[in-house]
Formats: C-alpha cells, structure tokens, sequence
C-alpha cells in the first residue's frame, strides 16, 4: 500500500514545474528508455523514474543509483513523442538527491561534481589534473596509474596544462558562489 | 564579421589542438574572433547537479560580458555551447529567473539583457560564412580521404540548443565534402553517446560506449573519424588502447576535429593545426593523400 505525504505533494508539484508540465503527458512508451546509453547499468529505468515520480514516491526515486550514471546526453529528450522534458527531470533529481542528503552508492560522480565546482570557485576555470586526483585520493586511488600513464602521454602533445589559469575576476566568482549558497533551486 | 570567441578550459589543455586550429581557419577566413574578456568556466555538466542557480549566473556573466562588447559569441566546444545557449534560452524565455539572475549579476556590477546570441563554430562557417566562399578558397582539396563524422550528443540532441537533426546531423558532413573528402555513411552512430561524462568516475561505462562506436567505425573503414567536441575526441581517441585490451579489437583510428581537416584543406600547414598533437597520429594517412597529388 503507498502513502503519499504533503512532501511528497510538493514533490510531484516540483517535477511538474520543472519539466513545464510535459510530464504529465507521458504515456509510458519507454522511448527514453531505449535511447538511454546507460539504461542498461541502471536499477531504475528513465520511463520508471518518470512514473515513479509523477506518483510522488520522492523517497524511492531519489534513492535510486541511476541518476549518478545518467550522462546527460539528453538522448531521452530528444527521442520523446510526447515532448515531455525528461531531462530537466534528471537534471532536477540529481539536484534534489544531492541537497537532500541522498548519498549515491558510488561516490564518484558526486566527489566530479564537488571538486570541478570547487575547481571553479578558485580558479573561475578548471584544473582538471587537480579535480582528477581529488576523485582519486578519495576513492582509493582506483584508475590513478592509468590517469598518471595517459597524462604523461598527453604531456609529451602539449595537451595539459601543468599550472592552473586564475581569471581577473575570480572575486566576481566568489560573490556568485556566495550570493547563491544554498539556493535550492531556480 | 566579427564574433566573441568563448574558448572553454578544454580548450585550454586536452583540445589545444581544436583552439589553434579554429583559430587558423577563422584567421585564414577573415572571421574576426575576439576573446570574451575574462571568460569563466561553463560549468559543464558538473555545477547544475551542485547548484542549478549558479549554473545560470557562471554563464550569465559570459553572456553579459559579450553583451558589453557588443558581439554575438562563437564556440567551439559542444560543452560550452550546450551551457551558453541553453543558459541563454532560459534565461530569454523565462522572466523570473532572468531576474533572479541578474540580481546576482548587480553584486558584480553586471547585469545581461538577452541580446547575445550563441553560435556553434560549424554554424558560423555554414550558415553565416557559406559553403560557396569556402570553396572559393580551397588551396588543396582533400581528394581521396575517407572519413566518418561523429557528432555526439551536446551540439545534436535538446530541442532547444541543437544545430541539426538529432538522429542524423549532416552540418559538418557538407563541410568535409566541400572541401573535398569522402564522408562515408555512419548514420546509425553519428549522434551515439560516447559517454565522456562518465569518464571522471565511472570509465567503464565510458569504455563501453566509445566501444561500440569505434566498432562501428572500424566496420565502416575511414581513414579518421572527425569530430566537432573536446570530450567526443578524448574519449574515443584516448580510449582506443583500452577497448583493444578490454574488448579484444584493435582500432587505430586517428580523431581529429573538423578544424584541422577545413585548416590543410586551406593550405594551413600541419603544425599550425596542432596534427601533430594527436596520440593516433593522422599524419600518415594526410601525407600519403597529399603525395597523391
């Protein structure tokens, strides 16, 4: 038996907003699904998160580990008969799933987004040697040899940068990032 | 014709090559590209998740900056593209958050009414620039090059930023075939995801998809595959050594952007393209087509 709370509510009015209502188009033909090139390593499929979420079971689409392996490639978008926005629905559960608290099982894609934003606030670009090794140190050092191999490779071409670049304007940069803390949302 | 150039930070470091080479044609054109003064990072894919706001203010002030000097801005990273015109879209279409965003922007002095518009560089050279003046100066057609085109997901698949079909592109296909090449048929994975994304934190779902495609391509049998994106080209160059060890094929075929081939295609020489910074080395197979000559 599924209970729907006030949260919940405001869930559903959320993701109705977020997607300009074209989420209560869906007919559950799975397009998006099928486009999906992760669909495969998912636990919940695009077209399930769509529904789930449309009944307001936050909870259980929030816990789900497909959206840290979602690409964005916006393939489910693009392919959908009904125009429904299902990435803007993605791109909101991962923003809720984060703010809320929700730890994905790996931590990867969450330490990427941390250390590349952060990556930001420093330097206004990004660093990406930087932000790789951060994502490295934390989880083990898995894929450290192979990073440091195609560096080098890299290196020889001219193709990284061995120092970061700092724009003029990286106070501006820490005015926006303060000015915006916490905003939950647009 | 004058545009603000918006290079990115990949275009900085691994994609120096697409930087230099763009440049050359745009140079060799008569494009005038002037660089947006204080660029900051587009985001990528990585701030909205954080911070869906603060995605909106970073390419904001890009907008605004370029809004100040008056121009329109050409890119040509599919990721800094994607960010500017969708941030710009939204930020056109929806009243509210252009608000909030610009009250962020005041606390920096700035402030963005909408009035720029964000160009992909094969838009710029296609629709604004012409196929025709192109041709006019082709110093040494590409005669006898076999290429595929790949065009991945950020210039292609959301309706409201892309720059041709999302199932089959052909903008960069009638480039390369003005200037010359062959562009074999490759429609079924021109738009395929390569699943760069992932390759920060999950690269064997990046290993897969690159996989897949290069699989394809090597069925098809181009001399290059040619591309328009940073992290299309780095995945599916850098990830060729890996599929051969995870996936028992071997490929060997070199990436290179669509910039290089258009700069030779023009008499630009090699090393001004940055040719000679790929890991797969299309140097070959360019000086056995030009000693045909």
């Amino acid at each position: 038996m599924l209970s729907i709370n006030s949260d919940d509510y405001s869930f559903i009015e959320r993701i109705i907003k977020v997607t300009d209502g074209t989420i209560r188009t869906c007919f559950q033909c799975g397009k998006c699904t099928s486009g999906c090139p992760t669909s495969s390593v998912m636990d919940v499929s695009p077209r399930k998160l769509a529904i789930m979420s449309l009944l307001g079971l936050k909870d259980r689409v929030l816990s789900s580990h497909a959206l840290w392996v979602c690409v964005s490639c916006r393939t489910c978008t693009s392919r959908c008969p009904r125009g429904v926005k299902i990435d803007e629905l993605m791109d909101y559960l991962k923003h809720l799933a984060i703010i809320e608290g929700y730890t994905p099982p790996e931590k990867g894609a969450l330490l990427f987004y941390d250390s590349f934003t952060k990556n930001i606030l420093k330097y206004g670009r990004v660093f990406e040697p930087e932000i790789m090794l951060k994502i490295r140190v934390k989880t083990g050092f898995k894929g450290l040899k192979d990073d440091v191999m195609l560096s080098i490779s890299l290196l020889r071409k001219g193709r990284i940068r061995v120092t970061p670049e700092k724009i003029r304007g990286i106070d501006e940069i820490r005015i926006l990032f303060k000015e915006l803390e916490g905003c939950e949302d647009i | 014709m004058k545009y603000c150039y918006m290079p990115g930070c990949s275009l900085h470091s691994t994609s120096r090559e697409y930087d230099l080479s763009g440049r050359a044609v745009c140079r060799k054109l008569g494009i005038d590209l002037v660089e947006l003064d204080d660029w900051n990072c587009c985001g990528a894919d990585a701030v909205s998740p954080k911070n869906r706001m603060l995605m909106y203010a970073l390419n904001a002030r890009n907008l605004a900056i370029a809004e100040k000097m008056g121009l329109d801005i050409v890119t040509f990273c599919a990721s800094c593209f994607y960010n500017l015109k969708k941030a710009n879209f939204d930020l056109r279409e929806n009243p509210e958050l252009r608000d909030k965003t610009n009250k962020a922007l005041e606390k920096i002095g700035m402030t963005y009414k909408g009035k720029v518009e964000v160009k992909h560089l094969l838009e710029v050279l296609v629709n604004d620039f012409g196929l025709e003046k192109i041709k006019k100066r082709l110093a040494i057609p590409l005669k006898g090059l076999k290429v595929i085109t790949y065009y991945g997901c950020l210039l292609t698949k959301h309706p409201e930023t892309r720059i041709d079909d999302p199932e089959n592109p052909e903008i960069m296909d009638v480039i390369l075939e003005e200037i010359g090449a062959e562009v074999l048929p490759f429609s079924n994975y021109k738009t395929d995801c390569c699943g760069g994304p992932a390759l920060p934190f999950r690269d064997d779902i990046t290993l897969k998809l690159s996989a897949d495609i290069l699989k394809a391509a090597k069925k098809v049998g181009p001399n290059l595959i040619v591309t328009a994106c940073p992290l299309c080209q780095i995945s599916l160059e850098t990830r060729q050594k890996a599929v051969e060890r995870e996936y028992g094929f071997q490929t060997n075929i070199p990436v290179v952007y669509f910039t290089q081939l258009v700069g030779l295609a023009l008499g630009i020489p090699a090393d001004e393209l940055g040719m000679k910074m790929h890991l797969i080395s299309p140097i070959p197979i360019v000086t056995e087509i030009f000693s045909k000559k």
